[in-house]
């Protein structure tokens, strides 16, 4: 049972709209794979194409080496969880999930144990005979899940499925799917606007905005090592500081940032980027350190240290976010301070005191300064890459 | 406050003469059934008497055009129920653009006077060698109830939700197993009030079946030539009867509503 999906040179065009730029990409099969973006970059689109419910434009989806070019959606070997579930309303929860077998003619007997297993399966033993508007919300979104196993898909796709839950429920369900997926081994395809559930969930996600792939990576990597200044502010949070690069050693770089003075960071595996390059440069909160003022930081830091001014200070629990303004520049910096610092250093964090921050330029990304987002200005929410 | 009451008992008033003006025609008329004169009347009161129920079920001329009518809201039920859902469904599937000029067409002949569609169904129909009678009563009658079973389903097909549709492809579904065990069960209730008002839409129309009826009478046409022949308090009788019957079936539809209500919301 091969479950991967390969795109080659997708397009999907709605009149002069372009959903879908040029996109191919390879999932393996029994990966977890997911599509993060905002909403409107096409991730929605992409699902229907694979799904069958979308023809591309142009370029070829096959599932299992086998094209599905004029293969309908009932019979792809996939089967879809909507964001809404859209379980049968009329019909128990058994009916629900014997439904795909009932229109493969299935016998009735074999139908009950496939639906017995399945409900074993998501943990919802007892409820066959209850009808699917008696249930809960986590109920229901376990019925759809059993429902679209029972067909027993090569690939399944799942349309923000946890969208519809309460916080609580949703952090539980993402291990849920992430266990079903593993003792299922089939190839899920989830398409998110929340990072949280592509984080923890995914094998490996794909970022996309406005139609096209900005990086597809492992979590870690792209937490760790974003390519586009979109996934850099997209993914988790991110403190923005443009610079120019005065010099390059390896990795390392030098930076001139006008008024904050000189700072170091490092290239991904940028290459084009020499000296005299506008960049900008990515420390995420977590990453700065208060260091004592006056210093030129901890050595095994490389010397770099941000002067800001404190604007306010909330208490998260296990850590302090410090709203911060950068001396010299006046731009918004975002500092998370773990369980490192002292008490008496937290409750010296009033308004209006200056704070120096160091930070470890290997843990920092430098990326040249036109691939940077687009951030809406009312919700200060990223919508996407500036470069299309 | 005194000005609050008397708007209250304003408004009692009101129902009250609402509500006589609706049935104190039907009342009278039910009273004049058991009056023991020769017409269908409450004064001068000659007496109270049963007899009428008893000529009324002697007349077997009324008897086969009640028969008759039966058989044709039946027959305008099985023509017009079926062309209404399809209309309904294909009027959903169609282009935003063309959608208001095909809507307008089917919904023409609600707007046409009853007696147009009934000549012009004769007038047609005459071409072919076909002449008036039961069945072209009833393609006369289907043209525009029609038109009301496809406004009721049209409905409850635009409440209901496309991704249910897409879920049964998804699952393997043909268009025909979808429409089957998805589409129709949502749209049964919709399909059974609209086959009960095509049956009494067909039972109680006069003007278009004057003119297609040919000798097969309905009831109505029946009624009607009565009033020209003499009329008696049998008709009384009939429409007491027929009063008490509309009652009675509507009583148990909201008895059978209620309960399942109560049913849904039990659980």
């Amino acid at each position: 049972m091969d479950g991967s999906v390969r795109l080659e040179e997708v397009v999907m065009r709605f009149g002069d709209f372009t959903a879908i730029d040029k996109m191919s990409l390879e999932i393996g099969s029994g990966e977890f794979f997911s599509f993060l973006g905002p909403s409107g970059c096409g991730k929605t689109t992409l699902l229907n194409m694979i799904g069958g419910f979308l023809t591309p434009s142009e370029g070829r989806v096959s599932i299992g080496g086998e094209p599905m070019a004029g293969v309908s959606v009932n019979r792809r070997p996939t089967a879809m969880i909507f964001q809404n579930l859209a379980l049968f309303p009329l019909m128990t929860v058994f009916e629900n999930i014997e439904f795909g077998l009932e229109v493969r003619g299935v016998d009735r007997r074999t139908r009950r144990a496939t639906a017995e297993r399945l409900l074993a399966l998501v943990a919802l033993e007892g409820v066959g005979q209850r009808r699917v508007t008696e249930l809960s919300g986590g109920q229901k979104q376990r019925v759809a899940i059993a429902r679209a196993l029972a067909v027993e898909p090569r690939v399944l796709l799942l349309d923000e499925p946890l969208s519809a839950l309460d916080l609580k429920l949703r952090q539980h369900m993402r291990s849920e799917l992430k266990a079903i997926q593993r003792k299922t081994g089939i190839t899920f395809i989830y398409i998110t606007h929340d990072q949280g559930e592509a984080l923890t969930m995914s094998d490996r996600v794909a970022v996309m905005s406005a139609g096209r792939l900005q990086q597809v990576a492992d979590p870690m990597t792209l937490y760790r090592q974003p390519a586009t200044g979109f996934v850099a502010a997209f993914v988790g949070e991110n403190n923005r500081i443009e610079a120019r690069v005065i010099d390059r050693l390896g990795e390392r770089v030098r930076l001139d940032a006008g008024a904050l003075g000189e700072l170091e960071g490092r290239v991904g595996d940028e290459a084009s980027l020499g000296g005299g390059a506008e960049v900008a440069l990515y420390v995420r909160p977590e990453q700065l350190r208060p260091v004592a003022a006056g210093t030129s930081g901890d050595a095994s830091m490389g010397g770099s240290t941000l002067v800001a001014e404190v604007e306010s200070v909330s208490f998260e629990g296990a850590w302090l976010m410090v709203q911060a303004r950068l001396a010299g520049s006046g731009e918004a910096l975002r500092v998370q301070l773990g369980s490192e610092v002292s008490r008496s250093f937290a409750d010296a964090l009033v308004p209006g005191e200056a704070i120096t921050l160091g930070y470890d330029p290997a843990e920092t990304v430098v990326l040249p300064r036109d691939g940077s987002p687009r951030v809406d200005e009312a919700t200060g929410e990223v919508v996407e890459a500036a470069d299309v | 406050m005194s000005s609050q009451r008397l708007l209250g008992w304003a408004l009692r008033g009101y129902v009250v003469v609402f509500f006589a003006y609706l049935f104190l025609p039907l009342v009278v008329m039910a009273a004049a059934t058991f009056n023991d004169s020769r017409f269908p009347t409450v004064t001068p009161w000659d007496g109270t008497t049963l007899k009428w129920f008893g000529e009324l079920a002697a007349d077997g001329a009324m008897w086969q055009a009640l028969t008759n009518s039966a058989i044709v809201a039946t027959g305008v039920l099985l023509l017009a129920v079926p062309i209404g859902i399809a209309t309904a469904l294909f009027l959903n599937t169609v282009s935003s653009r063309a959608k208001p000029f095909l809507y307008a067409l089917i919904l023409s002949p609600l707007l046409t006077p009853g007696v147009i569609i009934g000549i012009s169904t004769l007038i047609f129909w005459r071409q072919w060698g076909v002449g008036g009678g039961i069945f072209l009563t009833v393609v006369g009658q289907a043209t525009f109830i029609a038109a009301y079973v496809m406004l009721m389903v049209t409905a409850r097909l635009q409440r209901f939700d496309r991704t249910m549709e897409r879920a049964a492809l998804d699952l393997g579904a043909s268009q025909w197993q979808m429409f089957r065990r998805i589409l129709l069960p949502y749209l049964r209730p919709a399909i059974l009030s609209a086959a009960v008002i095509a049956f009494l839409q067909s039972f109680e129309n006069y003007n278009t079946t004057l003119f297609v009826v040919g000798y097969d009478t309905t009831l109505t046409v029946y009624i009607a030539s009565k009033v020209r022949t003499g009329l008696t308090p049998a008709v009384n009788a009939l429409g007491l009867i027929l009063i008490l019957v509309t009652v009675l079936l509507a009583a148990a539809y909201e008895l059978k509503r209620r309960r399942e209500a109560a049913r849904v919301a039990g659980v």
